[in-house]
């Protein structure tokens, strides 16, 4: 359990950074393109260059090298050894370190048994899934109990099932291991499922950081791309549907936290969970006929009354701006910042 | 059958039918047959020299230039080629002059080496080192070039210093294109090391060569090509035998 603090951070991307992640707790940091989040891990590492401090609890260690940081990194390439097995891909961190050989042994066989790598310990990497990767490439990293895991978009190339699978596996172990985590992404959902607190990075500076909720909340306004509403509550009722008015149309939304009539809510919903249909669907909730305004590409916006949507045209529609088309906001992914 | 085994059959049938039309051409003597002597012919005279004992030692000698001279080039290449990717200035300093250094054929330099060497035992063998160090210092060098930084980066954060991280992740990430480079180089050493003992040595597979052709002995001279051939081919084989081993270990095909 180590606390991760980072003062007046400065280098070609980071403005200004200051962070404090507490010990044991899993931050993620959330994004767009280009804000410097793949950097603030570097930094962290010690791979790259930077002014300021970055110190390990309470303990300045700008002068560390990276290989004397004691860090776990899981790139977002995964960056697995191709000519070791995955035993010997996980001994790696230890054999360094000079062990002797029965301890070695004694901890690669922890983590491999943590992860159930165990049959896998004799392949070689490019033979294994992408899940089973994936695995090995977090074992490697935690076999060297590092003082903070440090991991960069790890889970951006695994199909959708897996990736939750391993989502939930990598939550599991890191309550059970209490490890300080830093975790990159850009997915929303995986951001809400796995994050403690969470650092919104823009251009990079910090722009938010805080719960889930409250930061996608502040952050809101450099998030254009997202779709955020902002909407007044009409009627809400216990069993956790609500329906709210939102630049002229009415969404049902689903809500924990109870909500009153007259309340202000923010609405979010992800460009990508928009779903369009040249038909009008089965279910009714949430769909309206839009007017598409520009097409660019497979991102699209569409005019609904006053509310202006950015959609992904994923299905290959032919389309074209003045088209009318059915929008859907599905419930699930509908989501209440405030 | 298999389509292996068609294939197989297939090339046999080809490689005699040659054999066969060879041999009828120079039976009905229409070209003389010390200009162009049949199968049957060369098959003899290699018997002969394999059984006086010339071609042994004469094969011996330009072997044993072959494998030092391709041993130290080796050795030499992978040190340099270390060497160099270690240091990222060095690496972009040096990474051109090695590109085109190693597009020059090291026959080409053989007059040059017998001024500079002279003409000595020492001479095939340095020919020889030459042509087998280069493409491998290339080959560690643009490897290492093109190894993904993150892989770097990961190594140093699980503990590995700058020589651990040489040895322990750079030389292996260029093991299967320093192979691939080995197996095109070993023919070219041979052919090296024959050309220096024609141009200046008085023994090796290449003095014999011309020895033959100065006495007109052109089946002498085609069991020395033949033997030439078979030697380049056979060292290929055993380098893309390793080459495939390697990649089909990592997983890479």
């Amino acid at each position: 359990m180590t606390k991760v603090e980072l003062r007046n951070v400065n280098n070609h991307i980071l403005r200004n950074v200051n962070l404090v992640i507490n010990d044991g707790e899993f931050m993620v940091i959330l994004g767009p393109n280009g804000a410097g989040k793949t950097t603030l891990l570097k930094v962290i590492a010690g791979f790259q260059k930077y002014d300021g401090h970055v110190l390990f609890d309470d303990e300045f260690i700008d002068d560390l090298p990276p290989h004397k940081r004691c860090i776990g990194y899981v790139p977002q390439s995964l960056a697995l050894f191709i000519h070791m097995t995955v035993e010997e891909n996980v001994a790696f961190g230890l054999k360094t370190q000079k062990l002797p050989r029965d301890v070695v042994k004694r901890r690669v066989e922890n983590v491999l048994e943590l992860l159930d790598l165990k049959h896998l310990r004799n392949r070689y990497p490019k033979t294994l899934s992408a899940g089973e990767q994936q695995k090995v490439a977090l074992a490697r990293a935690l076999v060297i109990n590092p003082k903070v895991l440090l991991m960069d978009e790890p889970f951006s190339y695994l199909q959708s099932d897996v990736r939750s699978q391993l989502r939930l596996e990598l939550k599991r172990l890191q309550r059970a291991l209490k490890i300080t985590t830093i975790f990159v992404t850009h997915d929303l959902d995986e951001a809400e499922e796995l994050a403690d607190r969470a650092t919104f990075l823009n251009n990079g500076r910090i722009v938010a950081t805080g719960k889930f909720n409250e930061i996608m909340y502040r952050a809101s306004h450099v998030l254009k791309e997202l779709n955020i509403l902002r909407c007044l509550v009409k009627n809400a009722d216990s069993s956790g549907i609500a329906h709210v008015k939102c630049h002229g149309i009415e969404l049902s939304i689903l809500h924990e936290n109870p909500l009153d009539v007259g309340d202000e809510v923010t609405l979010m919903i992800p460009p990508n969970k928009v779903v369009i249909l040249h038909t009008k669907s089965l279910t009714k909730i949430n769909t309206y006929i839009g007017i598409i305004n520009d097409v660019h590409n497979s991102r699209i916006t569409i005019s609904i009354g006053d509310l202006r949507i950015i959609a992904y045209n994923n299905q290959g529609f032919n389309l074209k701006p003045g088209d009318e088309i059915y929008v859907q906001f599905p419930l699930k992914h509908l989501k209440v910042l405030s | 059958m298999s389509r292996r085994g068609f294939n197989a059959i297939l090339i046999m049938f080809t490689f005699t039918s040659i054999l066969i039309i060879w041999e009828l051409i120079a039976i009905t003597g229409v070209v003389p047959t010390y200009l162009f002597p049949p199968p049957s012919k060369i098959a003899l005279t290699f018997l002969h020299m394999l059984i006086s004992g010339i071609l042994m030692k004469e094969y011996l000698r330009t072997f044993i230039r072959v494998l030092t001279g391709f041993f130290i080039g080796s050795l030499v290449g992978l040190l340099v080629g270390l060497g160099i990717s270690c240091t990222r200035l060095l690496k972009s300093i040096t990474y051109p002059l090695i590109a085109i250094a190693a597009t020059i054929p090291t026959v080409a330099l053989v007059p040059l080496l017998i001024i500079w060497v002279g003409v000595n035992e020492i001479l095939p063998i340095v020919a020889v080192i030459i042509c087998s160090s280069i493409p491998i210092i290339y080959s560690i060098v643009s490897s290492s070039k093109f190894i993904d930084p993150e892989v770097i980066n990961v190594a140093k954060s699980l503990g590995a210093n700058s020589r651990y991280i040489v040895f322990n992740i750079l030389l292996p990430y260029s093991i299967p294109s320093i192979l691939s480079a080995l197996k095109i180089e070993i023919a070219m050493a041979w052919k090296t090391c024959f050309v220096s003992e024609m141009l200046a040595m008085s023994s090796g597979l290449g003095y014999f060569m011309i020895i033959a052709q100065s006495t007109l002995r052109v089946d002498v001279m085609l069991v020395v090509v033949g033997i030439l051939a078979i030697s380049c081919y056979v060292s290929q084989l055993i380098f893309e035998f390793l080459e495939t081993y390697i990649a089909k270990k990592w997983g890479l095909r």
